[in-house]
C-alpha cells in the first residue's frame, strides 16, 4: 500500500507540472552557481599556476560548495512539496479518501514521504550532470563526490520528514509552507547561534541540520552524522503519522 | 436510511462520525460489528463514503482516479479491472473515462465521486447529499442503483429531498432543533 501511495504522489507531481517548473528553476539557479564556481576556480588556478604553487582540488573548490548551495536550494523546494502532502489534501478534501480507506496512518505518511522523496531525487539528478562534466577534462574525487551526494540525500530525507510533520499540523497551505521554511532556517541557524553561546551550550550546534552535512561534503562519512539524520527522519515521520492518526480528534464538522 | 433536516442540523456530522472522520464524545460506531475507532482498518474495509465535498484529484483522468481508488480500497488485483468497468457502466461514465476530472461538469464529478464510494462494493454505504448536481435522468439512474445496491448493503444518506429516496429506503431520521425523529418510510409511522 505504501508503494501505491508513493506512486500516486509521484504521478501527481508530474501530472500537475509542478516538478517540471521546479526542475527548470533548479537547473537555472544551480547552473548559474556552477558556472560562477567554475569561473572562480579557473581564476584561482591560473593565479596559483603563475605563483608556481600546486593547484587546489576541483572537488573541494567546486563540488563541495555546489552541493552546499543545492542543500540550501532544497530548503526552498521542500516546503512547497511537503505542503501538498497533507495540508493541500486536507484543503481539497482528498485526505478523506485516505482516512476512510483501510490504511494505517504510518502507511499514508510513509507512502507520501517516499513519493515526494523520489521526486526530490529526480530534481537532484540533473545537478549531478554538472560535476560529471568536470570528469571530461579534470580529475574528480569520486569518493568525496559520492560522500557529498549521500549527505545531501540524507539531508533531503530529514528536511522532508519535518515538512510532512508540519504539513500534517497545518490547515492552510501557505501557513504550512511558511512554517516549514522558518523551521528549516531555525534549525540551520542553530549552528551560527552556537558561536554566541558559552562552551557548555556548544552542543546546540550539534542539532543544526546543515552542521551534519559538512562532514559528508568534505568526503568524511561519520556514523554519528548518519544516525543524526536517520533519527531526525524517523522521529518526524512518526510524529506525522501520530498526528494523522489523531485527525478525528482535531477535525471539525464542515 | 435517509437523514433529513435543515442546513446545520447535524446530518454531515453524523455521516462523518459513522465514517470515522470524527470521534464521538460518547458511544461507539460499529461497522459490521467492528468498532471503527479501535479497529479502523478492518471496519473501513466494509465502508464506502461519499462526503459533501467531493474528494477528487482534478489532474487525473476518471480511469486513473478509479484505478488509484481500487488499490486504496484493497480490491484484489485480479478483480480490479472488472470492478472499475462495472462501476463505470453503472454510472454511465464510459464516454468520460479518459477525461480529466477537472474538466468534467458538476454532475459528472458527482458521479465520479459516487463511483469511488461504491467501487469496492462496501456493505455499508454512506452518502452525503448524493444527488447534488445530478440532472433528472441521472437521479433516476441513481435511484435504480440504490434499489439494486440496497439488496446487499446498508445505505445511509443525507438529503434535503425525501421524495428522491421514497420507496427506495426504509427509514428516515429527521434532524431538528428538538432532537431526532425516526420515520418508517414504508408505513409512514413515527
Amino acid at each position: 500500500m505504501i508503494y501505491t501511495i508513493a506512486q500516486h504522489e509521484l504521478v501527481k507531481l508530474f501530472k500537475t507540472g509542478k516538478i517540471w517548473q521546479l526542475l527548470a528553476l533548479c537547473q537555472f539557479i544551480l547552473g548559474l552557481i556552477f558556472y560562477w564556481l567554475m569561473e572562480e576556480f579557473l581564476f584561482k588556478s591560473q593565479n596559483l599556476l603563475l605563483e608556481n604553487t600546486r593547484s587546489v582540488g576541483i572537488t573541494e573548490e567546486v563540488i563541495h560548495p555546489l552541493f552546499a548551495w543545492a542543500a540550501l536550494f532544497f530548503f526552498f523546494i521542500t516546503p512547497l512539496l511537503a505542503t501538498q502532502c497533507v495540508t493541500q489534501e486536507r484543503k481539497t478534501h482528498t485526505l478523506d479518501l485516505y482516512l476512510t480507506s483501510p490504511l494505517s496512518s504510518l502507511e499514508i505518511v510513509m507512502g507520501k514521504f517516499i513519493g515526494i522523496f523520489l521526486g526530490e531525487i529526480f530534481l537532484l539528478l540533473p545537478v549531478l550532470i554538472m560535476p560529471l562534466l568536470i570528469t571530461l577534462n579534470d580529475h574528480l574525487d569520486i569518493g568525496q563526490f559520492i560522500s557529498g551526494l549521500f549527505g545531501l540525500i540524507l539531508l533531503l530525507g530529514a528536511t522532508l520528514s519535518l515538512g510532512i510533520f508540519v504539513s500534517s499540523l497545518a490547515k492552510e497551505p501557505f501557513i504550512s509552507t511558511l512554517v516549514i521554511f522558518i523551521s528549516l532556517l531555525l534549525l540551520t541557524a542553530l549552528e551560527w547561534t552556537a558561536h554566541f553561546l558559552t562552551p557548555s551550550l556548544q552542543w546546540i550546534a550539534e542539532l543544526a541540520l546543515l552542521h551534519h552535512c559538512q562532514n559528508f561534503l568534505s568526503g568524511i562519512i561519520n556514523t554519528q552524522d548518519i544516525i543524526y539524520y536517520v533519527f531526525f527522519t524517523v522521529l518526524f515521520l512518526s510524529l506525522g503519522a501520530f498526528r494523522l492518526n489523531k485527525e478525528s480528534y482535531f477535525k471539525r464538522s464542515t | 436510511m435517509a437523514l433529513i433536516g435543515a442546513n446545520g442540523s447535524g446530518k454531515t456530522t453524523t455521516l462523518n462520525l459513522l465514517a470515522g472522520l470524527l470521534r464521538p464524545q460518547r458511544g461507539e460506531v460499529l461497522i459490521q460489528g467492528i468498532n471503527i475507532h479501535t479497529h479502523p482498518r478492518r471496519a473501513k474495509l466494509h465502508l464506502g463514503f461519499l462526503p459533501d465535498f467531493l474528494p477528487l484529484y482534478l489532474d487525473l483522468t476518471v480511469m486513473e482516479y478509479l484505478s488509484f481508488i481500487a488499490k486504496l480500497r484493497q480490491i484484489p488485483k485480479l478483480k480490479r479491472k472488472d470492478a472499475i468497468a462495472e462501476t463505470i457502466e453503472q454510472l454511465n461514465l464510459a464516454p468520460y473515462r479518459q477525461y480529466l476530472i477537472g474538466r468534467l461538469s458538476k454532475g459528472l464529478k458527482q458521479r465520479v465521486g459516487l463511483a469511488q464510494a461504491i467501487l469496492h462494493r462496501p456493505s455499508v454505504l454512506l452518502l452525503d447529499e448524493p444527488t447534488q448536481g445530478l440532472d433528472t435522468i441521472h437521479i433516476e439512474i441513481f435511484q435504480e442503483l440504490l434499489k439494486n445496491y440496497k439488496k446487499n448493503a446498508a445505505i445511509i444518506l443525507s438529503t434535503h429531498y425525501l421524495n428522491e429516496v421514497e420507496g427506495i429506503l426504509d427509514h428516515a431520521l429527521q434532524f431538528n432543533s428538538e432532537g431526532i425523529t425516526s420515520y418508517d418510510l414504508h408505513h409512514c409511522t413515527t
